[in-house]
């Protein structure tokens, strides 16, 4: 496992993220609160929990869609603006600091559109050569008949291919997965999972990978934030965090996951421990 | 036997290749046997089989036994009450099987009067069917609405409601996958519970390998519409014998021991326009001949206890997930 070089300054840097929902009775919900981690390049940062932890509102937070109550997010040193800037290059340019793969690709991709020309119009937008499609569709896995097919033509597995793809049209620094591989078959999860280590290696793009999934989150980050109700209860290197967990939420996570010699109640006598 | 299906092979029109292919799969009461395998696999219409809730225009071979009787042949009450007393099913999602406007304890109470209790009797059991799936506060829960409750609870309820009719076999389709870990987990242990306590044959039907692995006592492997492996559980772990078990233990990610490679299966799971005129995955397979292409697959029987439809069983080793070709 590699450490981050300690001179080199973060891709992405986040510090102290909040928000919080009004709720019908009056009162407020923390969705997320005191979220601060920081990512290198060519980095990749794991943040795991159940579902309602508050995984997919710091996911949302990043790209942009959910505006923060407080904190703030930089890419490569420069902040980003809380909302959505008005200029066409000043969109645009932020657009090409984090891009978003969702869980279900279906319903963030154009039905009208074949692959190829879902990214030639992403690359055309953001002034690169549409030259550039066949090579991402290339390296992405998908071939000459994919290219020509539009969405509802597509296997699950060659949906995500394509999301991924078009994230990658922008030439992003980060790109942030949420539930990216949940929804595919073991075997296809395997092909998406290879994918994106291939590009992280290859074009030193950084990853955020929201997870229910402890072993696939061990497989991808190096780095990894255990969140529950909102909050970080752990946070640390991947590899020391499976393999020496502190928190009791983080020993519950890891006693729940099926394995050789797995016995279900282990997970209900760690809940006991649980606050 | 409490499940025994013989050589069930079931056509749909219109399908390039048979929904299931001569499969054949057996539940003792108090067993809980896995069936695994990728979307499309049949894992699904094999449960439909047991409860005989099969598309219209299915063209079926082979047999069906619930205790002894054949389902394929029954019609009328038997069959009803074959679907209602007998066997009971408990899908992923628990609200789907919820009526939202309707409380907890009114969903049992239909249930349990219908097994001929009166309104009564049917409410004090209602409440101890809550306590017996694990809820706090039955009486409570009796009263609440769906939409009060987290996905762990409702389907604890389902389970409850499943429990009604004490069924002997109980049929549980991804009945945790939608759930996080931690509530799989509660939900497995209770499972686990009402087997022994009720002698309750259970099959568990997921797409996970390792969980089916762990927490089952036997497992069958399916791919296209057959059973390519079938072994006692302990033996996936340590000695996968056909190569599709194989990869699917070598793609899944885990964890511990450092970080392993995960070696992808090429290509996709079949779907029914897929025909093949030898062995299903050929295709796919790392250890493929050209002769698997027009073999006529059969179990060839393992060692110990189990099968592989793999006609090149004999050759291939034994042992673990060794490495194989990265194509
Ligand atoms: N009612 C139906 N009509 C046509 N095809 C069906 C029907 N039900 C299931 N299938 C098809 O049968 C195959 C096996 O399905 P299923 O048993 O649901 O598999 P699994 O549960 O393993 O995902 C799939 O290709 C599926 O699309
Ligand atoms: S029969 Fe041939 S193709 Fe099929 S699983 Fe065995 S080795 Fe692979
Ligand atoms: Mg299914």
């Amino acid at each position: 496992m590699t450490t981050a070089l300690p001179q080199a300054a973060p891709l992405l840097a986040v510090d102290g993220l909040r928000k919080t929902y009004g709720l019908p009775g009056g009162g407020r919900l923390t969705a997320a609160d005191g979220i601060t981690f920081t990512v290198p390049a060519g980095g990749s940062l794991g943040i795991v929990g159940e579902s309602g932890s508050g995984k997919t509102t710091v996911a949302r937070m990043l790209v942009g869609l959910v505006r923060p109550d407080a904190g703030s997010i930089s890419v490569s040193g420069r902040p980003r603006a809380p909302r959505t800037p008005r200029g066409r290059e000043a969109r645009l340019a932020r657009a090409r600091e984090i891009q978003m793969v969702f869980q279900d690709p279906y319903v963030s991709l154009d039905p009208r559109l074949t692959a190829r020309q879902c990214l030639t119009t992403a690359l055309r937008l953001h002034g690169r050569a549409t030259t550039v499609a066949d090579g991402l569709l290339d390296q992405v896995g998908l071939g000459a008949r994919e290219a020509e097919a539009r969405p509802h033509g597509l296997s699950g597995g060659q949906r995500q291919r394509l999301a991924i793809a078009r994230a990658l049209a922008v030439d992003p620094k980060v790109l942030v997965l949420d539930e990216a591989v949940a929804a595919l078959d073991v075997s296809i999860q395997a092909q998406i999972l290879q994918l994106l280590s291939e590009i992280r290696r290859d074009t030193g793009v950084a990853l955020v990978f929201v997870s229910h999934d402890l072993a696939v989150v061990h497989h991808i980050t190096d780095e990894v934030l255990v969140m529950r109700r909102g909050t970080v209860v752990e946070q640390g290197p991947t590899a020391e965090v499976l393999a020496g967990p502190q928190d009791p939420y983080t020993r519950l996570l890891l006693a729940s996951v099926p394995r050789a010699g797995w016995d279900p109640a282990d997970a209900v006598t760690a809940r006991a421990a649980t606050a | 036997m409490l499940l025994d299906i013989e050589n069930l092979t079931l056509e749909l029109p219109g399908t390039a290749r048979p929904v299931l292919n001569g499969v054949s799969l057996r539940v003792a009461g108090g067993e809980v046997v896995g069936l695994v395998g990728e979307s499309g696999s049949g894992k699904s219409t094999t449960a439909r089989a047991a409860l005989r809730t099969l598309p219209d225009r299915t063209v079926a071979s082979g047999s069906v036994r619930v205790d002894g009787t054949d389902v394929l042949a029954l019609t009328g009450d038997a069959l009803r009450r074959h679907r209602a007393r007998t066997v009971a099913m408990v899908h992923q999602d628990p609200r789907s099987a919820l009526n939202p406007v309707r409380r907890i304890g009114d969903f049992l109470v239909e249930r349990l009067t219908g097994t001929g209790l009166d309104k009564k009797a049917a409410r004090t059991r209602a409440v101890e069917l809550l306590d017996t799936v694990g809820l706090s506060d039955p009486e409570r829960r009796f009263r609440q609405h769906p939409h009060e409750l987290s996905g762990g609870m409702l389907q604890r309820v389902v389970i409850a409601g499943a429990l009604a009719a004490e069924p002997r076999l109980l049929l549980a389709d991804e009945a945790t996958s939608a759930l996080d870990v931690t509530t799989q987990a509660e939900i497995l242990a209770l499972l686990r519970t009402l087997r022994a306590d009720r002698s309750l044959g259970l099959l568990f039907i997921t797409h996970d390998l390792q969980l089916a692995a762990a927490y089952c006592d036997r497992v069958y492997v399916m791919y296209a519409g057959r059973v390519v492996e079938e072994q006692p559980a302990g033996g996936l772990f340590d000695r996968p014998r056909h190569p599709y078990t194989k990869g699917l233990l070598a793609c899944s990610p885990t964890l511990g021991e450092g970080r392993r490679k995960i070696l992808p299966i090429p290509g996709r799971p079949p779907s029914l326009a897929d025909a093949f005129g030898g062995c299903e995955f050929a295709d796919r397979c790392p250890d493929a001949e050209p002769e698997c292409s027009t073999w006529r697959p059969e179990p060839v029987p393992l060692d110990g206890e189990g099968a592989a439809t793999c006609r090149r069983l004999p050759a291939l080793p034994g042992a673990g997930t060794e490495r194989r070709n990265d194509r």
